[in-house]
């Protein structure tokens, strides 16, 4: 019996994916129809991709980066992505690649700032110089004491608001990788405020 | 599982919430994009399309450049041995090259009474078949009288050997300036999907 609703439920799943694979190939996603507006020279549509994108730009470089320096990171990354639009293959795959220019661009913006840097004790092990005298800062600063990929995952859901799905959706990660990034980044950072007990 | 962390589903988890309220204001506040006019429009360009389809019409060019070398340089020799391997044979062997109907029909009787003249008779369509299936083979026999036909033949041969080298080497490097500029912009997502730590 169990053998048989398994198949039946798996048999709905198989369904269920090939309905949603069919409107894929059918229909080009938002961000497709936005990007190749853009390229058609239709520099309003920009706009929109900025609305939708910009709130993950933004975590993915607060994850990184000091935090007075990321607004002007994020109207930096939008223009270089406007001026290097024409080099995008896969129109789709937007999220993907503007999340990798704001990788690499918090790497050379620590690249570049690096001869500067003084870090020394709590401030090194966060990957930051920021001291944050308040609480949210505290917190800012342990997060980005963790590993890379559970930083970036917890930042967008706890600092940014976007829950689970939207964050794979947007960065182009895969849901699975997702949950487990911000199940055991949250499992670290439970670790780290306990024993902070002031915190 | 907790489905509150995931997607803010089922029972929300005190501590998250409690976290969501203390970072919230660190989060992104809107702000509107900038444009700058200086930002250059740039259009998409179907380059790997245009290398390609710029390749095909070079490469048929080429080779329609070559087979009607080539076929010119086969026809003429080819219709010069037409005309000159019978007599050239004839003269050499002193015989008929080509034989009449008459001297086929009458060849077994001679063969019988003359085997010298039989001999020279098989030797000489032994010849005539030779060249014939060197024609066949693609073997081209030049004239040994035409020495300034063949120096214009191989002159004109090698023009058309540099023409197809330079056109080559042209789509090459075409075809190398295409593969740069398509792979050229866009580094590729490393990080996509790791696990790694650290």
């Amino acid at each position: 019996m169990y053998e048989v609703q398994a198949n039946a439920s798996t048999l709905l799943m198989i369904g269920r994916r090939e309905d949603n694979t069919s409107l894929l190939a059918v229909e080009p996603s938002a961000e497709a129809v936005l990007v190749n507006a853009v390229l058609e020279g239709d520099r309003e549509q920009f706009a929109r991709l900025y609305d939708l994108y910009a709130r993950m730009v933004h975590g993915i470089l607060l994850a990184r980066v000091p935090r007075d320096e990321v607004d002007d990171l994020v109207q930096d990354i939008f223009l270089h992505a406007l001026r290097k639009l024409h080099t995008l293959r896969n129109a789709a795959a937007f999220g993907s690649w503007i999340a990798m220019i704001a990788r690499n661009r918090a790497m050379d913006f620590h690249r570049n700032s690096r001869p500067t840097m003084q870090l020394d004790g709590d401030a090194a092990e966060a990957g930051g110089p920021e001291s944050n005298p308040t609480l949210a800062g505290q917190i800012l600063d342990m997060i980005r004491g963790l590993p890379d990929a559970y930083r970036e995952t917890l930042v967008l859901r706890l600092v940014e608001g976007m829950t689970g799905p939207e964050i794979a959706e947007r960065t182009g990660l895969t849901p699975a990788s997702v949950r487990v990034n911000l199940h055991r980044g949250m499992k670290l950072l439970r670790t780290k405020l306990g024993s902070k007990e002031g915190l | 599982m907790n489905d509150y962390l995931w997607d803010r589903s089922g029972e929300p988890d005190k501590d998250i919430q409690r976290l969501e309220e203390i970072l919230a204001p660190l989060g992104y506040q809107p702000k509107p994009l900038e444009i700058p006019a200086s930002v250059p429009a740039h259009r998409r360009r179907f380059l790997p399309a245009l290398a390609i389809a710029a390749t095909i019409t070079l490469m048929a060019l080429a080779v329609g450049l070559w087979f009607s070398l080539y076929r010119s340089r086969a026809i003429v020799p080819s219709q010069t041995n037409l005309a000159n391997v019978p007599a050239e044979n004839g003269k050499e062997n002193g015989l008929q090259s080509t034989p009449s109907p008459e001297t086929v029909r009458a060849r077994p009787t001679n063969e019988k009474t003359n085997p010298q003249l039989a001999d020279a008779g098989h030797r000489a369509t032994g010849r005539a078949l030779h060249t014939t299936s060197e024609r066949r083979s693609g073997k081209v026999i030049r004239p040994q009288h035409q020495p300034e036909a063949i120096a214009d033949t191989r002159a004109e041969a090698e023009a058309a050997k540099d023409q197809l080298m330079f056109a080559l080497r042209l789509v090459s490097s075409k075809l190398s300036l295409a593969q740069k500029r398509a792979q050229g912009g866009y580094p590729g997502n490393l990080m996509r999907n790791q696990h790694k730590v650290g």
